[in-house]
């Protein structure tokens, strides 16, 4: 797991892009926003010049009014045809001042508008009012060509004037909608760019959310099929952003447990088959080696009561009946030792005793046992102190002999010898017999090993090397052997010689 | 028909809503301006077209900025005006 170069988690990115993204979004809108104002400002401005030019229009109407009006005058000598004048020259001064109140906005136009006004008031009262009053005392003067000219170039003059008014204020408002078009352009192209970059964002954000969150997260979950499947090998690449990444590291750490776990029961598995086997060995064993003397015990037994046999062969009957008993009963004692050592509860009734002393009872006891085998005793003078069961070591001692005994189907020599090196006691027992084939030298102090035995019809229960290593063991010692194929075998134990002071 | 003044000029229009006005700008007691302002507030130029005749060729402007269809200076040739007419109401 990375520590300390963590990267950012995933909430944290996702609110990032949702920021960015919201933005984006909002400075679009202020754009178009500031262009709507923008349009809705010229929109205003043009409206204005409309108003303007609306205005301006009426007083050329007026002008025209007041022309034809003192001309129609003149002409007829009417006074209707005065009428309009009248009424233009009441109603132009209101027109005027709204003119130059509208236009207030752009000096220049106000300038212009002032301009107008008094180059109109200088007309009706320079102009049409002596006309009006010359038509009215000498109409005949008042129709030469003078009067009509000097009409004729104010007039024109003041026409001159409104059109450039008219120009310019269309000009202005011409300059406005182009300002606004140009705004307007400008805030449609920002907007499309900006939602370009919009879907570019969120198009950028799916192809992340795939790649990085939507692939790791099946990645995950085929691995955890799989893991559901059973292979809890599955391992996932550890990494990616955030929580993603939090995720692959769990999951292994939850891979690993799961396939230490199952390792673990599969090796408990495993020793309970074992011991079950055992335990079936066991039941073989017990069965085929208890079945031999109980033959023989009840083949005996229904002799003597069915037959009459002469007192001899009653004797020898009942002494294989109590030598086959008396193995049977070695056999189920062994069987115990072997249970006890199993729960570990074998116990010592220790004290100081002759070693020496111990090995020639046995010798002894096996010498007369069987007419092949001669069995040679090297034992030292001194006595061998040593701090033991002698019930227990007496076993060790006598199963190394009957096994020296029962390995040496063709009879032989048994060298038993005893000595004290230093501060340790050294006992070899050793035969001239069939020996121990190297392959099988290595499973010798195994429970239940018996070698070739069980094929050359040799009895035993496979015990008996088991418990002895392990009542050697029991009092601080070792027990080993050397041998070979056909040239015999030579077992050895060694044990601490006893404190002097005892 | 025929009016002979302003104010008659208006009464004729709105009531009899003809499809052409030859108007003259000098009217006695009503301008002329003022005539074609009060008429076009009632008649689109859809339904009446507006001929303006003048003796004062600047008032061409006023006369389509008040509404009219076609301004003619005085003095004209009467074809000319004939010539105006009949494109205006084959417009039509």
């Amino acid at each position: 797991m990375r520590i300390g170069s963590r990267s950012p988690s995933l909430s944290a990115r996702m609110i990032a892009a949702s920021v960015v993204l919201a933005l984006l979004v909002a400075l679009i809108f202020v754009v178009l926003i500031d262009a709507m104002a923008a349009l809705e400002d010229s929109k205003q401005r043009e409206a204005h010049s409309q108003d303007v030019v609306v205005e301006t229009l009426a007083v050329q109407k007026l002008v025209v009014d007041l022309e034809t009006g003192v001309r129609g005058l003149v002409i007829t000598g009417d006074e209707r045809f005065l009428q309009p004048w009248v009424m233009a020259r009441e109603a132009l001064p209101a027109r005027l001042a709204a003119l130059e109140t509208l236009s207030a906005d752009n000096p220049k136009q106000q300038r212009r508008a002032r301009a107008l006004a008094s180059e109109i008031n200088g007309y009706i009262k320079d102009y049409t009012i002596p006309v009006v009053n010359l038509a009215r005392d000498a109409p005949a003067a008042a129709r030469s060509e003078v009067a009509t000219e000097e009409g004729r170039a104010r007039t024109r003059e003041i026409g001159d004037r409104i059109k450039s008014f008219l120009n310019e204020e269309r000009a202005l408002a011409a300059a406005s909608a182009a300002s606004a078009d140009r705004q307007s352009d400008r805030a449609k192209n920002l907007a499309i760019a900006g939602l370009a970059a919009c879907a570019a964002l969120i198009v950028l954000f799916g192809v992340y959310l795939a790649r990085w969150i939507a692939r790791p997260v099946r990645d995950v979950a085929s691995g955890a099929s799989r893991v559901a499947g059973g292979d809890f090998s599955t391992r996932l690449k550890e990494g990616g952003p955030g929580e993603i990444g939090e995720l692959t590291v769990a999951f292994n750490r939850m891979a690993e447990e799961l396939e230490r776990n199952r390792s673990e029961l599969e090796s408990q598995n495993e020793k309970l088959r074992e011991s079950e086997r055992r335990k079936s060995d066991l039941v073989r064993i017990v069965s085929h080696e208890l079945r031999t003397p109980l033959a023989s015990v009840l083949g005996f037994t229904s002799v003597l009561l069915t037959r009459d046999v002469g007192p001899d062969e009653q004797r020898r009957y009942l002494e294989i009946i109590n030598a086959q008993g008396r193995r049977l009963s070695t056999l189920v004692n062994d069987f115990l030792d072997a249970d006890r050592l199993e729960e570990g509860q074998l116990e010592l009734s220790r004290r100081v005793i002759d070693l020496g002393i111990v090995i020639a009872e046995q010798v002894q006891l096996f010498e007369g046992q069987s007419a092949k085998h001669k069995l040679d005793a090297f034992l030292p003078v001194k006595e061998l102190r040593v701090d033991g069961d002698p019930n227990r070591l007496a076993q060790v001692i006598g199963n190394l002999l009957s096994n020296a005994i029962k390995y040496s189907p063709d009879g032989g020599t048994v060298h038993v010898m005893a000595e004290q090196v230093d501060s340790i006691v050294r006992v070899s027992v050793r035969d001239e017999g069939i020996g121990i084939p190297e392959e099988l030298q290595e499973g010798v102090f195994a429970k239940f090993f018996r070698g070739d035995a069980d094929a050359s019809g040799i009895p035993g229960s496979g015990l008996g090397l088991t418990i002895a290593r392990s009542v050697v063991e029991a009092h601080g010692g070792r027990m080993n052997f050397e041998s070979a194929r056909g040239k015999g075998s030579m077992f050895w134990l060694e044990l601490p010689v006893a404190a002097a002071d005892e | 028909m025929e009016a002979h003044d302003g104010e008659e000029s208006v009464e004729l229009a709105l009531e009899h809503r003809p499809q052409l006005v030859i108007l003259d700008f000098m009217l006695p007691k009503r301008s002329g301006s003022d005539v074609l302002t009060a008429i076009r507030r009632e008649l689109p130029p859809e339904e009446t077209h507006v001929i303006v005749v003048s003796a004062w060729p600047d008032a061409d402007e006023a006369a389509v900025a008040a509404g009219a269809d076609a301004f003619l200076p005085k003095p004209f040739e009467p074809e000319h005006l004939e010539a105006i007419v009949r494109n205006m109401l084959s417009d039509a």
